[in-house]
């Protein structure tokens, strides 16, 4: 290992790198044992200059905390390296699949997607139609790419739970992204999607259309060439130029 | 110079801070497990263990207080969320939970306004000011007081680099900037500047 990369743990362990570093930083500690036990001793010690700014927390945050937790799933333990790491398993065209079904019975997998609740009364089996009419009009684009001859699909899993789907066709040059089950994002920001790969800097496919409640059609973008994934990040409302944080989805764009 | 600081529990010794602290750690790691499980209740007890770091911490590196208090609560709620994820071979759960949170803590600041608004006030007048201010912070209590006392034994440039990258949440980049020093130079102040707190303050995993 070049003496000058060693250097950057101490950079790394208190998060003083940029996004750019930081990636190449820790695609060297995959490999680095050395390197990794040195950053975990220095991240204990940047701990102690945390804990030696501790202050006694406020009341009302103690209950915010303990309120959400009671309405918060646990996530099964994963990570955005280790899925990014991984090799995919094939089930890489599930959606896919059933997206390209949906384009005869698109209504079942907006249901699928957006997980609406089983339906129990007659109300309720007429609300959900009528929401299905809805999101068949907003997914016509989705429908509309599935019956490209060379339209695939891939997903990934969120650093925080959720997913991330992407159905593209290189033939049209086209793509669009559906998320389902993010976390929203903190006041102010939103997620903004980028292609990555190729030449240059990640390229912003664009922002994420908040909640699949509000009516939003979900996001496409063009541009497909060279790039080879597709990673969410959390931006300020409005976006970035440059994604400023690290991925929370990060995932193969369908070839 | 401190010792290796194993075994973990020396009797009979008046001094206070690494056995208590480890007493506190091994009760976190172990509430870690059983939140881990789901247990809610677990988790009411690793609070407190956690929750005065995290939001002193990041209040530190955001500054303003609503927004501080709303990514504690993120990451205490994370903790939660991600229990399985702690890898105790990788450190303490204090740690873990204080590492996560100086990466959401930068995450906020650095998006791009915010990074404008620190860009206006990059001067070194206000640097010291920070600096002086998060000195005398840090002084406040008796745990602090080892961490202060190692601070104080590094270099100027080792010390003023570390604090500005992690209490500010600065890039090293930026470090440099406002200590006009070379790039490179600060790469190295805040690796053998950490090292050397390690060492003082006797991190041991």
């Amino acid at each position: 290992m070049s003496p000058d990369v060693h250097t950057l743990t101490g950079a790394y362990a208190l998060d003083a790198l940029d996004e750019l570093e930081r990636r190449r930083f820790e695609a060297h500690l995959a490999e680095c044992p050395d390197c990794t036990r040195e950053v975990d001793e220095l991240r204990a010690t940047a701990a102690k200059l945390a804990m030696a700014a501790a202050e006694t927390p406020p009341d009302r945050l103690r209950q915010r905390v303990l309120a959400q937790v009671a309405t918060t799933r646990q996530e099964p333990p994963a990570t955005v390296a280790a899925t990014a790491a991984r090799p995919r398993p094939p089930r890489r065209t599930g959606w896919a699949v059933r997206l390209t079904a949906a384009a005869a019975g698109l209504a079942a997998a907006a249901a699928l997607l957006l997980g609406v609740v089983t339906v129990r009364t007659g109300a309720e089996r007429d609300a959900a139609r009528a929401q299905l009419a809805e999101l068949q009009s907003r997914y016509a684009p989705v429908a509309e790419l599935a019956s490209a001859p060379d339209a695939r699909g891939d997903s990934g899993t969120g650093a925080h739970g959720g997913t991330a789907f992407v159905l593209a066709s290189h033939a049209r040059d086209r793509a669009v992204l559906l998320v389902a089950d993010l976390p929203a994002p903190p006041a102010g920001h939103t997620y903004q999607a980028w292609l990555i790969g190729g030449a240059g800097q990640p390229r912003s496919a664009g922002l994420v259309p908040p909640d699949p409640g509000t009516g939003a059609p979900p996001l496409q973008f063009t541009g497909l060439a060279g790039a080879t994934k597709v990673g969410l990040t959390v931006e300020p409302a409005g976006g970035s130029p440059q994604p400023t944080t690290t991925p929370v989805v990060l995932f193969d764009l369908p070839a | 110079m401190h010792d290796s600081g194993w075994p973990p529990r020396r009797t009979g010794q008046p001094q206070r801070p690494p056995e208590s602290e480890r007493a506190d750690r091994d009760t976190a790691e172990q509430l870690l497990g059983l939140v881990a499980k789901g247990d809610e209740s677990a988790f009411e007890r690793l609070y407190p263990l956690v929750a005065g770091a995290v939001l002193g911490m990041v209040r530190r590196v955001v500054r303003d207080p609503g927004q501080s208090e709303e990514v504690a609560q993120e990451v205490l709620v994370e903790l939660w969320r991600t229990a399985r994820s702690y890898d105790p071979a990788k450190g303490s759960a204090l740690t873990w939970a204080l590492t996560m949170a100086h990466r959401r803590a930068v995450d906020r600041v650095r998006s791009a306004q915010a990074a404008t608004q620190r860009e206006a006030r990059v001067g070194a007048e206000s640097v010291r000011r920070e600096f002086d201010e998060v000195a005398e912070a840090v002084a406040t209590n008796l745990e602090r007081e080892q961490v202060r006392r190692c601070l104080a034994s590094l270099t100027e440039l080792q010390r003023e680099s570390i604090m500005l990258a992690y209490y500010g949440g600065r890039t090293y980049t930026e470090v440099a900037t406002v200590l006009r020093a070379p790039l490179g130079t600060v790469k190295t102040r805040l690796r053998d500047g950490l090292i050397r707190l390690r060492d003082c303050v006797g991190v041991s995993r």
